[in-house]
């Protein structure tokens, strides 16, 4: 039987991606033991979870975001503009549950506007997102000046850092499994996940299949916006308060997240469970190094390398791979590809 | 058969003194291989100085190969290379040029966004006193075209011209190499017939100036017009070399095509039914004119012609990819308006599009999402969840129906083989189940075994009773194939045979016969001396556009000025245009080297980090050495700054990291890096020495040093971007990566160097700003990048590269620093900036791209109308 050799390699190496991350979580736990006694008691857990969730949720959109090929670097102005809006509601006396509907309608327009200029202007979605980064995070500005709101009602403040009852789960953990779940499913099981794949792969042979490129692209603008806007609920939860630079540079660790998972940047691949489990690194990392006394704005170095190193990694191998012509990826091998096209010519 | 170059004298042509002529390039027993298969089994090839040298084969017979060999992209397996008489090698594209070998491909490899002067000379531009001598290379190359007769003005960007006019660029190109020989790869399939009569003038010119031509055609009476000598490829080898005028139009079409009897196709006997799809006066995509045509069941009707005849155009209209401008499409009789390629499968159209790779396939997907993709949704239940048996028992079933030989339908379809790849797409678009089949080029690139049984499997179709359309611009398969055969030529059907009368010469004679009666409306005989070119609105538009730009800016600024200053009077004193004119320097630096990031299509978003580390670490070290000399300060700024900058210049040159990833991820390195060195710590003024604090405080005639540094930085960048060859490859880079690759432009190196020079500015203005606000901290600069980044793209840069001046750049941070002024001044709420800031980019990109888009088309279509209207006049 011939052996199914360039698939059944990319499918190691994805695997072994996700095992070698794996044990990269174990590493970081082992290395937090060291770092502090109280890293491994369940408040603490605890506490990291918690801390992660808002750019876990993000990180959700965001992987089918990439994996078509696109990016959206407006995501922590979009939250922030979400809970500036709720705040201000609070402020007007508007009951809670309005405001945060308001919240959602408000991260839904903006994802939306976002994938409306990328789609029907046809601009890169990179230009776009640094447009409109600022362009939200100065409306935030524009509504909630410097102040800060807090005096959110308990119950909602149980989102942020309670638990579920007597456990030590954070009931923001418990929101976030279940979009896991339901994010997971979409990406791996629906028709509308495969398409976002085949997208990301070659666009213009899933438009020559029938496949609406423009409704896939707009709909994973929209979720992003969508999802910030229930991340600014749980962040604003968690914080107890608003401020019109909440979640400047949440971009920076969702992204991170979503590459160290092995979600490929140019597009066409990448797994949930991957980027679960960098999440899950990057979450234990900043609390280890928080219980070291390292700042979080320090910690951005971290992240930052993380970032940059992951990709460094991968486009390393690519070269490798490339060099010994193991794979050919056509995103990357055009000239193979202008090749290819010349020998069906001729 | 020779088997290598003859040296016998009797061979060579003689001159008028009796002696043999030395080939300007000879080509011997070239022979080339792609894995197993030989394109080119050893071909010889003279091509000799003032003449013309026809090459004619079907597709595939090896020409290209040929002219990539010529032009240094290949490397021949056999055979030798001779120059004048000597035996050379072509090392690659630069080194063909060198040699004075120029290849013009089918599609101009041009810089859209540089002008037709900059186009000629790039990578080469004359040089003066003070760099690019921009007057001389543009009367030069008004030369070169004038010494073509081509009437274009050699300031115009290159975007505006039409493929005709481009190609006309390409020639005056390798002129201006001083090309002994031109190869014309296909010149004449994309232009229209007076085109061509004005290109074919050029090429009488070349001659008379001794270049050696190499012209590649498909169509007959070109062939065998415009050459001196015609070799003919069939199946990679060299069948015959004649002159011109021994060879009829017959005689070729047999030489191209063999005598082979047409091999068997097991051609099964269908009963054809109703028709099923009807097409009546379809036009459009530009040159499609007025197809009509039915389609009947269990028919297979063959659509014959040479690329571009405006097949794939009318498949892709039955398809609902492209819409026709004009015509109807029936099925069974009812019209019906296609609107996406879903609304064509829902009628049960499918179209096996002509690329398989770019169109057809997702190549890393495994058969069975390929196969599958059309079908998505009828294999999802309700909830939108993949049923992964039956997917895969479908896929396993057309599949095995199609003998795709893979180790099943998991294997990725990249490491197929081509033919088994066509049988996959062939596939895919039969599991719809379709009554109506558009094949276009099913057997491209596809071995002998694996084209034979797909020639089966399309009979099979057929005799199952589905309507079939088969493209294709293989004479013997369309024969075999088609019960008719419409034939194509210049977006029309010339020709329909039935299968009782095939005759391939005749129908090979139809489709490549130029004869372009549908050109020659004229009324009048061509002047003598020739077709010219229109001038009409030589770059007026884009130059206006131009002008427009930065004029705009100074305008918008001095509105901007006026608005304030009739509200708030107190903004024209003196010491709040010096305010103004102070906050616009820093920022006005840093966007100089960010513009040049831009220009070469990349981003650096690390600037503002860059500022920061730079500001901390001199400070810092000033704070322990009060003694130390300035100029030593601004050294250890600029060593921070650029060091930090090749950082990034590493990152996306060696690691090959998108710039806007890399540099996101080193933002927050540099930003936390700084905030772990300051340790919370703020330098501030008073514990630095004061002559740190004087370099803001230092005025010249009046104005601030800083200002002057801001101004000579802008005029420097401002005249560097224009006269240097380096700066004039980084548009180049912008606007076409893979034209400046071809020209020999180092990209990784010009890559590198503008981060590192965006890094030494921002190095720079790091030790500035720590004199300018008197204190210094971790977090200085948070903005920074979005203020370069909208300064950038306000002043014009266009954010896809290529185009755009550093002037205009200052002037948007000038007009950046009055809105910021004005809004104090003026007590609006000073957070309306940032929101401002990111308007601006999103509604400047927005409003500039749509701008040059239509600029574009509008400039195309007026030289192309105008010069209709001059050509019908003559």
């Amino acid at each position: 039987m011939s052996s199914n050799k360039t698939g059944a390699q990319l499918r190691t190496v994805l695997a072994r991606w996700e095992v070698f991350l794996l044990f990269v979580l174990i590493a970081t736990f082992v290395w937090g033991t060291h770092v502090s006694r109280y890293f491994l008691t369940p408040s603490n857990l605890s506490i990291a979870l918690a801390g992660m969730t808002p750019v876990a949720i993000i990180a959700l959109p965001m992987t089918l975001i990439i994996v078509t090929g696109e990016i959206d670097i407006s995501v922590g102005s979009m939250v922030g503009l979400c809970a500036s809006l709720m705040a201000v509601c609070l402020e007007r006396g508007i009951p809670i549950e309005v405001a945060m509907f308001l919240g959602v309608l408000v991260g839904t327009l903006a994802g939306l506007l976002n994938g409306l200029i990328v789609v029907y202007g046809g601009l890169p979605s990179l230009v776009v997102t640094i447009g409109t980064l600022a362009l939200y995070r100065g409306v935030a500005q524009i509504i909630l000046n410097e102040r800060g709101v807090s005096g959110f009602p308990d119950w909602y403040q149980n989102i942020g850092f309670g638990t579920v009852d007597g456990t030590l789960i954070p009931w923001s953990s418990v929101i976030f499994v279940i979009f896991f779940v339901g994010f997971t499913i979409f990406l791996h099981a629906t028709h509308w996940g495969r398409a976002l794949y085949a997208i990301g792969n070659n666009r213009e042979a899933t438009r020559f299949s029938g496949i609406s490129v423009h409704r896939a692209i707009l709909g994973v603008f929209i979720a992003s916006g969508v999802m910030a806007a229930l991340a600014a609920i749980i962040l604003t939860a968690y914080l107890a308060s608003a401020r019109s630079d909440t979640a400047t540079g949440l971009e920076l660790p969702v992204i991170t997240a979503v590459v160290l998972g092995g979600v490929n940047i140019f597009g066409g691949s990448g797994t949930m469970a991957g980027v679960l489990i960098g999440l899950l690194v990057l979450a234990f990392v900043q609390n280890a190094l928080g219980l070291a006394g390292v700042t979080p704005e320090e910690q951005q170095i971290v992240t930052g390398a993380v970032l940059v190193l992951t990709l460094i990694v991968f486009g390393a191998s690519d070269i490798v791979n490339r060099t010994l012509k193991r794979t050919r990826t056509p995103l990357r091998a055009d000239r193979d590809h202008a090749e290819a096209r010349v020998h069906a010519h001729d | 058969m020779q088997t290598g170059c003859a040296e016998t004298a009797g061979d060579l042509p003689r001159d008028a003194t009796g002696s043999s002529v030395v080939p300007a390039i000879e080509l011997c027993a070239i022979t080339k291989r792609f894995g197993p298969v030989e394109v080119l089994s050893n071909v010889d090839l003279r091509l000799y100085s003032g003449r013309v040298h026809s090459l004619a084969g079907e597709n595939g017979a090896g020409k290209s190969t040929l002219v990539k060999i010529l032009g240094g992209i290949y490397k021949p397996d056999g055979g030798r290379i001779l120059r004048d008489g000597v035996e050379t090698g072509i090392v690659d594209a630069a080194d063909a040029r060198r040699q004075g070998i120029a290849v013009i491909h089918q599609h101009p490899a041009l810089f859209p966004d540089l002008s037709v002067a900059e186009n000629v000379f790039i990578g080469r531009q004359p040089r003066g006193f003070c760099g690019i001598a921009w007057t001389t290379m543009v009367r030069r190359a008004q030369e070169l075209l004038a010494g073509l007769q081509i009437e274009i003005d050699a300031g115009v960007p290159v975007k505006m011209l039409s493929i005709a006019e481009r190609q006309g660029v390409e020639i005056a190109k390798a002129l201006s190499i001083d090309a002994r020989v031109l190869v014309m790869d296909e010149p004449t399939s994309t232009i229209s017939g007076r085109e061509v009569a004005h290109l074919f003038e050029i090429v009488e010119r070349l001659k008379t100036q001794g270049v050696a031509i190499l012209f590649i055609s498909h169509f007959i009476d070109e062939i065998l017009g415009l050459g001196d000598e015609v070799t003919i490829l069939r199946s990679g080898k060299r069948i015959i070399t004649a002159p011109a005028a021994d060879l009829t139009p017959p005689q070729t079409v047999r030489h191209m095509i063999g005598t082979e009897p047409a091999a068997f196709f097991p051609k099964e006997e269908t009963k054809i039914g109703e028709p099923v799809v009807a097409v009546h006066g379809l036009s459009g995509a530009g040159f499609v004119e007025d197809v009509t045509f039915e389609v009947r069941a269990g028919e297979i009707l063959g659509f014959f012609g040479l690329v571009g005849a405006g097949r794939s155009e009318v498949a892709q209209m039955l398809f609902g990819i492209m819409r026709p401008e004009r015509g109807e499409i029936r099925l069974d009789n009812q019209v019906v308006r296609l609107r996406s390629s879903r609304d064509a499968m829902r009628l049960g159209i499918s179209l096996v599009p002509e690329d398989r790779h770019q169109q057809g396939l997702v190549l890393p997907f495994p058969i069975r999402a390929n196969e599958t993709l059309p079908i998505l949704r009828r294999l999802a239940n309700r909830l939108g969840l993949l049923d992964r048996a039956k997917e895969t028992r479908i896929a396993e079933d057309f599949t095995r129906q199609m003998r795709v030989v893979a180790s099943g339908v998991e294997q990725t379809t990249n490491t197929l083989s081509g033919g088994n790849q066509q049988k996959v797409l062939i596939g895919k678009w039969l599991i719809p189940a379709p009554r109506v089949l558009i094949l276009d080029e099913p057997t491209r690139g596809v071995d002998v075994g694996a084209k034979a049984e797909i020639h089966r499997i399309i009979s099979h179709l057929a005799a199952e009773g589905i309507a079939v359309m088969l493209i294709s611009d293989d004479a013997q398969e369309v024969i075999g194939m088609a019960d008719r055969i419409l034939v194509f030529r210049g977006g029309r059907i010339v020709a329909e045979t039935g299968r009782a009368s095939f005759d391939r010469e005749a129908m090979l004679l139809s489709a490549a016969q130029a004869a372009r009666d549908e050109d020659n409306r004229a009324t009048a005989p061509p002047s003598p001396a020739g077709t010219k070119w229109s001038v009409v609105g030589s770059g007026g538009l884009l130059e206006k556009l131009l002008r427009i730009r930065e004029l705009g800016l100074v305008l918008a600024l001095i509105l901007i000025g006026l608005g304030v200053t009739l509200r708030e009077p107190r903004f024209l004193q003196s010491a709040n245009l010096e305010q103004v004119a102070l906050s616009a320097t820093l920022v006005c630096i840093v966007a100089l080297g960010e513009a040049l990031v831009i220009i070469a299509r990349q981003i650096d978003l690390s600037v503002g980090a860059i500022v920061a580390t730079s500001a901390f670490v001199a400070a810092d070290w000033l704070q322990h050495h009060p003694d130390g000399s300035i100029f030593f300060v601004f050294l250890i700024g600029c060593l921070v700054g650029g060091g930090l900058g090749a950082i990034n210049a590493l990152l996306v040159t060696v690691f090959r990291i998108p710039a806007i990833v890399a540099t996101l991820g080193t933002l927050a390195m540099y930003r936390g890096g700084v905030i772990v060195l300051a340790r919370g710590r703020q330098i501030s003024a008073t514990v630095l020495p004061d002559s740190y604090g004087d370099i803001a405080r230092l005025h010249f005639v009046g104005v601030p040093f800083l200002v002057w540094l801001a101004l000579f930085f802008t005029v420097v960048f401002g005249l560097a971007a224009r006269f240097t060859r380096t700066a004039r490859n980084l548009y180049a880079l912008g606007s076409n990566q893979e034209s400046a690759q071809f020209a020999g432009i180092k990209d990784q190196r010009h890559f590198a160097l503008v981060f590192i020079l965006s890094g030494l500015l921002c190095g720079l203005v790091g030790v500035l700003w720590g004199a300018r606000f008197g204190t210094v901290d971790a977090v200085i600069a948070p903005d920074l990048h979005f203020q370069a980044i909208s300064a950038v793209v306000v002043g014009g840069v266009s954010i896809f590269g290529g185009s755009g001046s550093v002037y205009g750049a200052a002037l948007g941070a000038m007009i950046f620093a009055v809105l910021q002024n004005g809004i104090q001044l003026l007590g609006i709420n000073r957070f309306w900036l940032q929101s401002v800031l990111g308007a601006a980019i999103v509604v400047t990109v927005l409003f500039y791209s749509q701008l040059a888009r239509r600029a574009e088309s509008v400039e195309r279509r007026s030289r192309e109308s105008s010069n209709e209207r001059r050509r019908s006049l003559r």
